[in-house]
């Protein structure tokens, strides 16, 4: 009797739990459905993204391409899911149509390096062989500390690319054109000024002069923007020549000195070695040094003291705040002037700005001095960056790596 | 400079008032100043009358300084020797002046804008003194 009953208990115990075991499994698989209903919609929501899109497991191998990525390379996903992507699957050069080698490819960096990119300065080349200018963006994916591969958002930039060409080219012709009337009034000024038209009143002569520096201004100011429209464009080249850096900065000097004689602020110079050559564009290196001279000398008191430098420093030295990573030739130009206002400081470099004081103290300033001189450095190799205390000075440092300054064809 | 024999020059500039300037402040240099307004005219100009040097400017309508200078070259010995300096406001580090300056010697480049009146004059005179 007892052991009937035991059984039926033993029944009723293996029942409900032969139910409860079942109801766990329905449980689970409402869950896995959930689950990969979750899975699925996360995937729809990636491969909606309205740019291109490619996810790459750790060897690079195409895990994930949507629509808009199929469309933009000229591929079906069928022919390249489980491929390498920056491999067979995708050609990438430079402007000039150089194949970009594979260690240097963003997906590469991210998934080797783990460096994540964002550029716009390749050509994807579509499977057809027709390009165009993309702008990427490719990041790691990590996983509990393991790069496990990369995910790659790319757009077609062609369209942005015209419309700044278009605004470049533009401002290029107008600048040329804007040329003409004030070299017209800057010859007739200087004949009129040299006396053989007749004798001038002291008054004359003084309006003249007046006009002469007001229209020397105007000119001044078109070729700056000229300049900035050529680098902007990306159509000016960088050519070089092995030249004595200092013997440059020293001749700029000179050039300045009408502008720094008189009420002007004191200038020295620092010269540790008067021989450094160099492989450097000179004209463009002039213009940076010339433009971070003069803003010297416009933005400190006839009082103060302008100091310029020039010399080597080594790798693995630290210049004004900055840890440099190569043997450099620095020119250091610090004066004792109104200095940068601090909250401004993170504009300095942007093209036309001018600083509340700048404009207060220089009322004839283009703005695009600095923008000119980084864009210079940017696209040659070199540094520049500085140090400034309002009302104490700025220290302005342009560097140019002691291998010299890269070259750059135009286009 | 002898009197008898004065130094010719040909001007090719198509804004009138630059191209006055230039004019008038040569001729009081005891320069023999000739004119013209495009680089049709200056090619036409240059083959007859033979000046010792030429300043020409680039952007001109009917026919632009680096043809006529291009044309010029290859016409005669006289053109292709006759010393040019190339006066304009486009910015010599474009490919196409820097091109045709080193195909076209002997031939120089001067902005326009940077350069005063005396500044020319002398550059011209340096240039005619170098008999290469």
């Amino acid at each position: 009797m007892r052991s009937q009953i035991q059984k039926k208990n033993f029944e009723e115990d293996l029942t409900n739990a032969r139910i409860a075991a079942q109801n766990v499994l329905e449980d689970l698989d409402i869950e896995k459905t959930k689950v990969e209903k979750e899975r699925a919609k996360e995937v729809a929501i990636l491969l909606s993204i309205g740019d291109g899109l490619v996810v790459t497991d750790e060897n690079g191998n195409i895990m994930l391409i949507n629509k808009v990525a199929e469309k933009l390379l000229g591929r079906k996903k069928e022919e390249v899911m489980g491929k390498v992507f920056s491999d067979a699957i995708l050609g990438i050069e430079d402007k000039e149509g150089k194949v970009i080698s594979l260690e240097k490819r963003p997906m590469n960096l991210a998934l080797t390096a783990g460096t994540a990119t964002v550029n716009s300065i390749y050509y994807y080349v579509r499977k057809n062989k027709t390009r165009f200018p993309v702008a990427i963006t490719v990041t790691p994916i990590v996983f509990e500390g393991k790069v496990i591969g990369a995910v790659e958002v790319f757009r077609d930039i062609t369209h942005e690319r015209e419309i700044d060409e278009e605004k470049s080219e533009f401002i290029s012709l107008a600048s040329h054109q804007l040329k003409t009337p004030p070299t017209a009034v800057k010859l007739l000024t200087e004949r009129l000024l040299s006396g053989k038209m007749g004798t001038l009143t002291e008054k004359q002569k003084e309006y003249l002069n007046d006009i002469r520096f007001s229209n020397q201004r105007m000119i001044d100011l078109t070729n700056a923007l000229l300049n900035v429209s050529r680098i902007e464009l990306g159509a000016f080249t960088i050519q070089v020549q092995k030249k004595n850096a200092c013997a440059i900065v020293q001749s700029v000097l000179d050039e300045l000195e009408p502008i720094t004689k008189g009420e002007q602020p004191k200038l020295k110079t620092i010269f540790p070695e008067q021989n450094i050559m160099l492989m450097l564009d000179e004209p463009l290196f002039r213009m940076i040094i010339t433009n971070l001279v003069t803003n010297a000398i416009h933005y400190t008191a006839s009082e103060g003291e302008i100091v310029v430098e020039c010399k080597t420093i080594n790798k693995g030295e630290t210049v004004g705040g900055k840890l440099l990573k190569e043997n450099y030739f620095v020119v250091v130009i610090s004066d004792t002037g109104y200095g940068i206002p601090q909250v401004q400081q993170n504009k300095v470099f942007t093209k036309f700005f001018r600083a509340d004081n700048a404009r207060e103290k220089h009322v004839n300033g283009t703005g695009l001095g600095l923008y000119i001189a980084k864009s210079i450095m940017d696209h040659s190799g070199g540094l520049i960056w500085f140090m400034s205390r309002e009302n104490k000075g700025s220290v302005f440092y342009a560097a140019i790596p002691m291998t010299g300054m890269r070259t750059k064809v135009g286009t | 400079m002898i009197e008898d024999k004065k130094t010719k020059i040909l001007i090719v500039e198509d804004e009138m008032i630059i191209n006055k300037m230039y004019a008038e402040e040569l001729r009081s240099q005891g320069f023999l100043v000739l004119t013209a307004t495009n680089g049709g005219e200056g090619l036409e100009l240059a083959l007859r009358e033979k000046p010792d040097l030429i300043l020409l400017d680039i952007l001109m309508p009917i026919m632009d300084g680096l043809t006529m200078m291009s044309k010029l070259r290859e016409k005669d010995l006289y053109g292709k020797n006759v010393p040019i300096i190339l006066l304009t406001n486009l910015s010599a580090s474009e490919e196409k002046i820097m091109s045709a300056i080193t195909k076209n010697e002997p031939a120089y480049y001067l902005i326009k804008s940077d350069w005063d009146l005396s500044q020319i004059v002398e550059k011209i005179k340096e240039r005619l003194s170098r008999k290469v």
